[in-house]
């Protein structure tokens, strides 16, 4: 039986299976569409399932045409996602409550469809791992020391072009103002969504496995660098402009500049990486 | 019919029925922290602080204590009590470790400290020292589940699933004393110490058991 067919039979099955679902997590599911809005480092969550169904779509073809081999350790999974959401929901652990409703779909599909049908869902599926938060403690131990080696070479950059700067930690102390380098404005919080989005841009562009994970490797130096890049530009600008460079308007749009450029420059990576591709094909 | 499909589907059920309608059940201090000591051993209360709404809408706390405490050498610890007793909107703890980062504090060091009690025990703490611009700060933290110390978030989290399946409960405490660190550590430590040893029989005696 192809996946095809298996749908054709049991669509009142995985029809009920989203609705249960939805009622089962409709609390956890409004928190974390909730969290998406309220906090900047997750904004992407809206994109993601999105994303997740354009690659459904793309796959469509090779998902319906797989054959269905039920396997029973797919019970297993379905049990470890429910365990995760039970005690996730005990301690109210967010990250292990949210991400338990793609545990327990990915189980119920090795276990009503098999190993072939998973593979073929495998991206699509764990995609939607990104839209979680992650949990906090594990966040801040990540950018935490980001956070100070873009500090530390920002500051070595402006000394270098011969700007009278001292640097205490993640604060930069210039003669006219002091910036710090801190969570919200160090643009360390697009790195969530800039992985987000270079995982689906290494699939949808790369058919390499190695060039897949270059790509997405590339992310975190591309965030990092173009992060010291803004604090070094809004230091030479607070010299000039004062406050007004590194606050407000000013803040909001560099950062979306940032954004904008590392997307620019995974984009040429992406394409770099094409190249040989062609020239060896040709 | 498909069973296998049928079996995920009652799981599923099943978790939901666990999930919402076997609640833990929120726990109250005995007596609210307005009733808090004033004085405590030779200290005494010199302020008390309310956290504005906009705070208080993050922290959820069930209830909460600030004030500043100072001894008769005018060594002045602020002491913040979060309760987190579980009812319906209330908030989780927050950990230092997040929350002080986030809101531009640095941190230089992190340590655990043992801290000798009158009584003859001990307890250990964590001691994170933190910068923000110029002024440096010692905190001294730890959270208290079911009268347990606890120093570490990933303990605090199983401690917590432990309580509220083993005793249905979902209440958990956070306590934090701070003091500027001026004239070095050590000394701010001694005082820190002396106040936690102060101070912990009567937090121990209001917190839930």
């Amino acid at each position: 039986m192809t996946v095809s067919e298996w749908l054709e039979k049991n669509k009142w099955y995985v029809a009920a299976y989203f609705v249960i679902m939805g009622l089962v997590c409709n609390r956890i599911i409004i928190d974390m569409v909730a969290d998406w809005m309220r906090d900047d480092n997750y904004s992407h969550g809206f994109l993601v399932p999105l994303v997740s169904g354009y690659f459904l779509w793309a796959y469509r073809d090779r998902i319906l045409r797989a054959e269905v081999v039920p396997a029973n350790w797919g019970l297993l999974v379905v049990l470890f996602g429910v365990a995760q959401l039970l005690l996730g929901s005990l301690a109210t652990e967010y990250f292990s409550m949210r991400s338990s409703m793609v545990v327990i779909t990915v189980g119920a599909v090795i276990y009503l469809l098999g190993w072939e049908v998973f593979t073929t869902v495998r991206l699509p599926l764990l995609y939607l791992l990104l839209m979680v938060p992650i949990p906090a403690i594990i966040y801040d131990s990540m950018t935490m020391p980001l956070k100070l080696f873009v500090a530390k070479v920002s500051v070595k950059g402006l000394v270098a072009s011969g700007y009278p700067v001292m640097r205490e930690g993640n604060i930069i102390i210039l003669p006219n103002i002091v910036l710090e380098v801190a969570d919200a404005c160090s643009g360390l919080r697009s790195l969530m969504s800039l992985i987000a989005l270079s995982v689906a841009f290494a699939f949808m562009t790369q058919r390499h496995f190695w060039k897949r994970w270059v790509l997405i490797l590339s992310a975190l130096p591309v965030a990092v660098a173009t992060n010291i890049l803004r604090v070094f530009v809004t230091g030479i600008l607070a010299k000039h402009y004062g406050r007004v460079a590194a606050e407000g308007f000013f803040h909001e749009f560099a950062g979306f500049m940032v954004f904008f450029v590392a997307m620019i420059i995974m984009a040429l990576l992406g394409a770099a990486l094409k190249i040989g591709e062609k020239r060896n094909e040709s | 019919m498909n069973r296998r499909a049928l079996l995920i589907l009652c799981l599923l059920v099943a978790a939901g029925a666990y999930i919402h309608l076997v609640k833990p059940r929120p726990v109250l201090l005995e007596k609210p922290f307005s009733e808090f000591p004033l004085a405590v051993g030779e200290w005494r209360m010199v302020r008390e602080d309310s956290f504005s709404k906009s705070v208080l809408a993050i922290l959820r706390p069930t209830d909460y204590l600030s004030r500043d405490y100072e001894d008769a050498m005018g060594n002045r610890v602020t002491l913040y009590i979060g309760y987190h007793g579980g009812r319906k909107g209330d908030g989780g703890i927050h950990s230092p470790k997040n929350c002080l980062p986030s809101s531009g504090w640095f941190l230089d060091s992190m340590t655990a400290v043992d801290v000798p009690l009158r009584d003859g025990g001990e307890i250990e703490v964590v001691n994170s020292v933190m910068s923000k611009g110029a002024t440096t700060v010692s905190f001294y933290y730890w959270f208290q589940v079911s009268g347990r110390v606890i120093t570490n978030e990933y303990s605090l989290k199983l401690a917590e699933i432990w309580n509220s399946l083993v005793a249905m409960r979902k209440d958990a405490a956070f306590v934090r004393l701070s003091m500027p660190v001026e004239s070095g550590s050590e000394e701010a430590s001694l005082v820190l110490k002396r106040f936690v040893a102060d101070f912990y029989p009567v937090i121990r005696d209001y917190l839930p058991k």
